[in-house]
């Protein structure tokens, strides 16, 4: 055995010395900046974990290598992660404004739009980067701007291209306040971003707020079947919350169960990290159209946003229809802030509210279509 | 590429046809299963006074 084999040091390429600075830039974002340090500090510890030389936390037995076969290879993580979403989510909001779940529909067209253009700058026509229609697919979940979703889909995919996937589209959660509200102003008018809607909706009793996400999963789940477990599981959350007599496991849902399974799973991630597989110029370009998905996205909300406003006979604020990009709650304060700047009686947040729940059910909705389309076109 | 124009549209018509669905059982349940309007207590109606 050489000293190379004994010292990390001796051992240490300078791909892999990017790596280390790549992930103390994401535990510095994370406690420095306060960036979604939840997921970036476990994502960041995990990269240096997975890059130092000779510490085989990766290799066949390492408990990275583990956790990967565990929790991601199988797609547990993420949906263990959906229960505890769906416990704190409060659908309240979009059950009182049905109509605000067609603005979540029409934001997804950031991950179609997305694929399309990932596809025709690889296998599609440009052939200039390696991504085949699998890739591109799983590059456009990136616009569902839900991160269990992105991990779900792009790991059931089969791309090899899900690590930085996964990092990209929790990275950008964070950076919602910055890519939305530049295009929310330029496809909207002064007028437009103005107008007030009703503060008050229509009541939503118990027994609709029980029944709502048992009904969820059978319509989405006969439609879009490959929806099923993210759907499921994200419901079953929700039923925990609203049944009223599961409060203790709602409670473990939303904390414990949450909470342990992110620091799994960002450890996880990080771990998939490794310097030959990531540092290439795909990786580059596919943190390129993550902001596109967003940018995409958002755009598609807000204009469906203003068919509504003229079809309602402006009583629909457009605005709203940037919260349709799950970034739940990001994006609904987003949409809040911006309606403030315009307007300063205009309190869109509960409108808002209900658009980014609906944001939430069409991107597990919208991955369940690529699941059922990609092997039918690829 | 054209694969790729029918696996949008395709996308997004699912995402519609669900959600368009979901907007009608939600309608639905709020239609069906809403809070009902509290009853008037007896004598609060106008006839009723009037004819006291």
């Amino acid at each position: 055995m050489n000293e190379g084999q004994l010292l990390g040091v001796l051992a240490l390429t300078w791909q892999a010395a990017v790596m280390l600075a790549i992930g103390g830039l994401l535990v510095y974002l994370g406690i420095a900046r306060q960036v979604e340090p939840v997921l970036l500090v476990p994502i960041g510890v995990g990269i240096i974990l997975a890059n130092m030389p000779l510490g085989e936390v990766t290799h066949a037995h390492g408990f990275l290598s583990v956790l990967r076969k565990a929790g991601i290879d199988t797609e547990l993580f993420p949906l263990l992660i959906f229960i505890g979403v769906g416990a704190m989510i409060d659908f309240g909001s979009l059950l009182e404004r049905p109509y605000t779940i067609l603005l979540g529909a029409a934001a997804q067209f950031g991950i179609f739009g997305t694929f399309f253009l990932a596809y025709l700058l690889g296998d599609g026509a440009l052939r200039l980067f390696d991504f085949s229609f699998k890739d591109a697919a799983s590059i456009g979940i990136i616009g569902s701007a839900d991160g269990p979703t992105s991990i779900y889909v792009s790991t059931a995919l089969g791309s090899k291209y899900a690590p930085a996937i996964v990092v990209a589209a929790y990275s950008y959660m964070a950076l919602v306040p910055i890519i939305q509200p530049p295009i929310m102003r330029a496809l909207t008018t002064r007028e437009e971003r103005r107008l007030v809607m009703p503060g008050r909706a229509g009541k939503v009793s118990r027994r609709t707020r029980i029944l709502f996400p048992v009904v969820t999963i059978l319509v989405v789940g006969l439609i879009a079947p490959k929806a099923t477990p993210l759907i499921g599981t994200l419901m079953f959350g929700n039923l925990l919350r609203e049944s009223g007599v599961l409060e203790r496991l709602s409670q473990a849902a939303q904390n414990e169960l949450a909470n342990i399974v992110t620091i799994l799973l960002g450890l996880t991630v990080g771990g998939m990290m490794v310097a030959a597989e990531f540092l290439q110029p795909e990786t580059l370009m596919i943190f390129v159209m993550g902001i596109v998905a967003f940018a995409v996205g958002t755009a598609a909300g807000v204009i469906f946003g203003k068919i509504m406003y003229l079809v309602s006979g402006k009583r629909v604020n457009p605005l709203i229809g940037a919260a349709g990009i799950s970034a739940f709650p990001m994006s609904a304060r987003v949409v809040q802030k911006v309606g403030l700047e315009a307007n300063p009686y205009n309190h869109l947040l509960m409108h808002a509210a209900g658009a980014n729940t609906a944001g939430q059910i069409a991107s597990v909705v919208a991955g369940g279509a690529v699941l059922v389309l990609v092997p039918l076109f690829a | 590429m054209l694969s790729a124009v029918w696996f949008v549209l395709g996308g997004m018509a699912i995402v519609f046809a669900t959600l368009s669905l979901l907007v009608v059982v939600m309608l639905g349940l709020n239609r069906w299963l809403g809070p009902k309007p509290q009853a008037k207590t007896r004598g609060e109606s106008p006839k009723e006074r009037g004819q006291e």
